[in-house]
């Protein structure tokens, strides 16, 4: 919405209220301003996840763990996929961590202007607050269940060097993928409500395509350069490599897949704000 | 001397029907339509509507409140009090025309 804010002079319009031609700004500004409804709406966002659950909040551990522990049978045990080296709980582990995040940060995200509509219909607010408060909601999941990886360090006697200081960069490189997804879907999902479910299968491709349950070093050298435009390929590599040495570190060539983060996100709050606009008439 | 808190100009809002709102089908009928045109409901969304299926909800609307004025806003239903109401809100964005909201003047 084209909004033209000035200081109150003499009868100086605060607010104009006008169709946009176009794509219109981005009005960052506006959604920095806006930064404590963020907080609240990410809060309520973990607050009511786990109401009316007998386990409650203990579903953020139990889930991360359950599969883990299904990744290390069927993946370990009985098909005996290499783990470079490593305990394949904590190998899979490392990597269940991020994902679970980008997955359910995603998930949420796509949604969450669907499951948002009362809000939205009823007062103004910038709505890009809706998806980025998804994206932040997931974090603080995130962090709990980072209890359970601390154990199984200790539990398998690995120590962290310096290199765990590049985890929070990963979790922004997973962060701004998410949003990125989310944005372009977010929008697109009030109209055409299959998204939600398209995004269900996509992440689970998605996950196939990123070395969480099995080693990267069984995908064929030719193959590689596709692989690793993945950005997820990234985070879940650079994990690795931050907790236990392990994975694969930084390289140059990961600049393709962050550039590629960088246009979908920056594409994908266009299109989102393009279509926040009138978003409310579609309900 | 007026002091105005609300000036709307020429304020218009358009509204897509039809495409939203399907009369409810035999689940027969709807499977058969489903089967023969799977993207019928995409395919609709994309081009540009049709005169029967736009609704004017606020053509051509003007108007001044003045700060303090106790303004009355009558209508019948669907006569669009709701959506000038949405629109002077942002909720949602006019289609046509303009409004302003205006600070109290220092007196």
């Amino acid at each position: 919405m084209a909004v033209e804010t000035t200081t109150a002079v003499q009868n100086a319009p605060s607010l104009v209220i006008k169709p946009t031609r176009g794509w219109g700004r981005l009005a960052l500004g506006e959604v920095w301003r806006y930064r404590e409804l963020v907080w609240f709406l990410t809060w309520r966002e973990v607050n009511g996840r786990y109401r009316q659950m007998a386990l409650g909040p203990l579903w953020i551990i139990i889930r991360p763990v359950v599969e883990m522990i299904l990744y290390s049978l069927v993946f370990g045990r009985l098909a005996n996929l290499p783990s470079d080296g490593m305990p394949y709980p904590l190998f899979t582990f490392a990597a269940i961590l991020p994902w679970t995040y980008f997955s359910d940060a995603t998930t949420r995200s796509v949604s969450s202007l669907v499951r948002n509509i009362s809000l939205i219909s009823k007062v103004y607010f910038p709505r890009l607050v809706i998806p980025a408060s998804s994206v932040v909601a997931g974090l603080i999941d995130l962090a709990i269940a980072f209890v359970i990886l601390i154990g199984l360090m200790v539990f398998y006697g690995y120590a962290p060097g310096f290199a765990v200081l590049t985890l929070p960069l990963y979790l922004l490189l997973a962060a701004c993928t998410a949003l990125g997804v989310g944005l372009w879907n977010a929008a697109l999902a009030v109209k055409f409500r299959d998204l939600q479910i398209v995004t269900t299968y996509g992440l689970q491709a998605w996950m196939f395509l990123t070395p969480v349950a099995y080693s990267a070093s069984l995908v064929p050298e030719g193959l590689r350069v596709f692989y690793q435009l993945n950005p997820m390929y990234w985070v879940v590599e650079g994990f690795r490599w931050g907790l236990y040495g392990g994975g694969q570190g930084p390289q140059l060539i990961m600049l393709a897949p962050v550039g590629l983060v960088a246009f979908l996100l920056i594409s994908g709050l266009f299109v989102f704000r393009r279509t926040e606009r009138t978003v409310v008439d579609l309900l | 001397m007026s002091d105005v808190a609300i000036r709307v100009e020429g304020l218009g809002k358009r509204y897509r029907i039809g495409g939203q709102q399907q009369r409810p089908t035999p689940i027969v009928q709807a499977v058969r339509k489903t089967l023969v045109s799977p993207l019928s409901y995409f395919v609709s969304t994309l081009r540009e509507p049709t005169t029967e299926e736009t609704l004017w909800a606020l053509k051509d609307v003007s108007f001044e409140v003045d700060h303090g004025e106790v303004f009355g806003l009558i209508g019948r239903n669907g006569g669009g009090k709701s959506t000038l109401l949405k629109v002077l809100s942002r909720i949602t964005e006019p289609t046509e025309g303009h409004a302003s909201i205006l600070w109290p003047s220092q007196r």
